[in-house]
């Protein structure tokens, strides 16, 4: 499988050289949480979006913010409430009346990096509001249509616990996300090093460096888009998420788009660890926060210990791995 | 919803839809005050009335001849109204029993789907070969290992070589789950053996190249692979030496 000729300006040996001193910047700001942190910046580099699922307190508008700072992209932030309407997302026409004339203003969607903070309590209507901005990269107010800048990248946070007062995302809204990630509790170590760290600078805010920018950032998606992927582990991608629909406790597998973020997502992780091809590991490495948000489990196993994410590790001990010698050239 | 449930919703309701009828239709074949009290017959019932004229002053004369008798309808018709009721009841009671043999049937699946997704296993899921086993199938293969490295294209050369890691764990009873890709399989074989893990790493990162990179790779990676085998080779070889001796 040869992907389209897009020249790249940086190889992918500095790419992932770029992507770890991104990472580092980050881990100033969270502690550890460098897998979850790797999978985050994986979904960047094959330009998706993420959303962030895990309970309060566990950093996950932190990370949005660091991963901003250390990325050099504009960053906005939008609060998602009950009354929060799709206008103030995208923007609106405004009277001018110096010029009586409506002039666009646009809204926080414009932006390189948009968190969109605890998205779940706000309403469909809004929630779909995002849909085009994240799949097309372009909004549209009012019949007219404004292409959003590269890149733009959404993380999303969401509290799964809760349920008094939110919205739960519709599957549609849900598969635009390339990848779920939770950050879980840190370990006690971890969580004591938070301690001494804010002990330490004597104040709340910490400053991090700024590693590349958008540029940059554009340029390392490039070097994404120059990996190799062989024919073998691209089916692979495939029948994992063909086996998802197959299975006895799913109502709804994965869609052809979860094959493609398997692919997309195993060649950002490839870059992260320096390689210019992808894996059979690296399609294992990211189908959990890949396929697990993509699958609707029977109703009537609400009660059992089924999930998205057993599904994902039960179709992982199923489907049949690329053979050793297929590859002969 | 999945069809089954459609099926078992249809069916729920035309068991309802029929049950109103039957009771419907029973309680028009007795009539409404015996559907409380009756002993739920369709009785017959006289109600006398009487005719009843006016003499010029007014008052009443009732002639007992002019007597009439009223009767619910006749005994063929309600005969009729019961034949018919009898069979939905019978019908509503097969469709009963239907229903009720499709509930059990899915607390059945449901309470199997339950067990089948956590089964607790008896003993570890991983095979365990001994590490002797192991180590004197690769010392025996040793030679057509390096021979294969030598032979043909470096990224040919290297797959080939690599392949041989897993004819061996065969060999040393260490099957490859289906599942497993070969690398995980190989390192959990050479891990087994306590292979030199240095050497495994570096053969194991140009196993991968080889297999899934497009790019050239060159008489240098056919070195440094021959120079990892080699130190597995040696290693192995002498820790078996020390253990014989």
């Amino acid at each position: 499988m040869t992907p389209p000729e897009v020249p790249p300006t940086m190889g992918v040996k500095e790419a992932a050289e770029l992507a770890g001193r991104v990472l580092d910047e980050v881990q100033r700001a969270v502690v550890g949480k460098r897998e979850a942190l790797m999978l985050v910046l994986t979904a960047v580099l094959a330009k998706g979006h993420v959303l962030l699922e895990d309970f309060p307190g566990l950093g996950k508008t932190l990370a949005a913010r660091s991963f901003a700072r250390a990325l050099g992209l504009d960053f906005s932030r939008a609060q998602f409430t009950p009354d929060l309407l799709p206008a103030d997302l995208t923007g609106s026409f405004l009277y001018n009346q110096q010029r009586s004339e409506f002039e666009f203003r646009p809204g926080p969607l414009f932006t390189g990096l948009l968190l969109a903070d605890e998205i779940n309590r706000t309403p469909p209507k809004t929630q779909s509001a995002l849909l085009e901005a994240m799949q097309e990269r372009q909004v549209t107010v009012e019949g007219e249509t404004f292409p959003l800048p590269e890149p733009f990248h959404v993380l999303a946070t969401a509290n799964p616990i809760e349920y008094e007062g939110t919205y739960p995302l519709p599957e549609a809204q849900l598969d635009r996300f390339l990848l779920r990630v939770s950050f879980g509790y840190p370990t006690s170590e971890e969580e004591y090093d938070v301690l001494a760290r804010r002990v330490e600078r004597r104040r709340e805010e910490i400053e991090l460096d700024t590693v590349t920018d958008a540029a940059g950032l554009l340029a390392m998606q490039a070097a994404v888009e120059s990996v190799q992927v062989d024919e073998s582990v691209g089916r692979y991608c495939v029948a994992l998420a063909a086996a998802t629909r197959d299975h006895p406790d799913v109502l709804t597998g994965s869609s052809p788009r979860g094959s493609l973020g398997l692919l997309l997502a195993a060649r950002g992780f490839a870059v992260l660890r320096g390689r210019d091809y992808v894996i059979p590991e690296d399609v294992k490495a990211v189908s959990r926060p890949v396929l697990a948000h993509r699958i609707t489990v029977k109703p009537e196993l609400w009660m059992t210990s089924a999930s998205g994410r057993t599904i994902v590790d039960a179709v992982l001990s199923q489907v049949t791995a690329p053979s050793t010698m297929e590859a002969r050239r | 919803m999945t069809a089954r449930h459609t099926t078992s919703a249809v069916a729920a309701v035309l068991a309802a839809a029929l049950l109103v009828v039957v009771l419907v239709t029973w309680a028009a074949s007795i009539g409404p005050s015996d559907v409380l009290r009756g002993d739920g017959n369709p009785a017959t019932t006289e109600t006398p009335t009487l005719a009843t004229t006016y003499t010029p002053s007014g008052s009443p004369i009732v002639s007992d001849g002019d007597r009439l008798e009223q009767t619910t309808p006749s005994g063929d018709s309600s005969s009729i109204v019961r034949t018919i009721a009898f069979f939905i009841e019978i019908a509503t009671l097969v469709l009963a029993l239907f229903l009720l043999w499709r509930v059990l049937r899915w607390a059945r699946e449901t309470y199997d789907a339950r067990n089948r997704r956590l089964p607790v296993p008896d003993d570890v899921d991983f095979e365990v070969i001994s590490a002797p086993e192991g180590i004197e199938q690769i010392l025996v293969d040793a030679d057509l290992q390096l021979r294969l490295l030598d032979e043909g294209t470096p990224r040919n050369a290297i797959v080939a070589s690599w392949h041989r890691f897993e004819v061996q764990a065969r060999a040393a009873g260490l099957g490859r789950r289906h599942w497993e890709t070969s690398a995980e399989f190989t390192l959990r074989f050479l891990d087994q053996v306590a292979a030199d893990q240095h050497a495994v790493s570096v053969f194991a990162e140009l196993y991968r190249e080889a297999r899934f990179s497009d790019h050239e790779l060159g008489e240098p990676a056919r070195t440094t692979a021959h120079d990892a085998l080699s130190a597995i080779h040696a290693g192995l070889a002498s820790g078996s030496l020390g253990r014989s001796q």
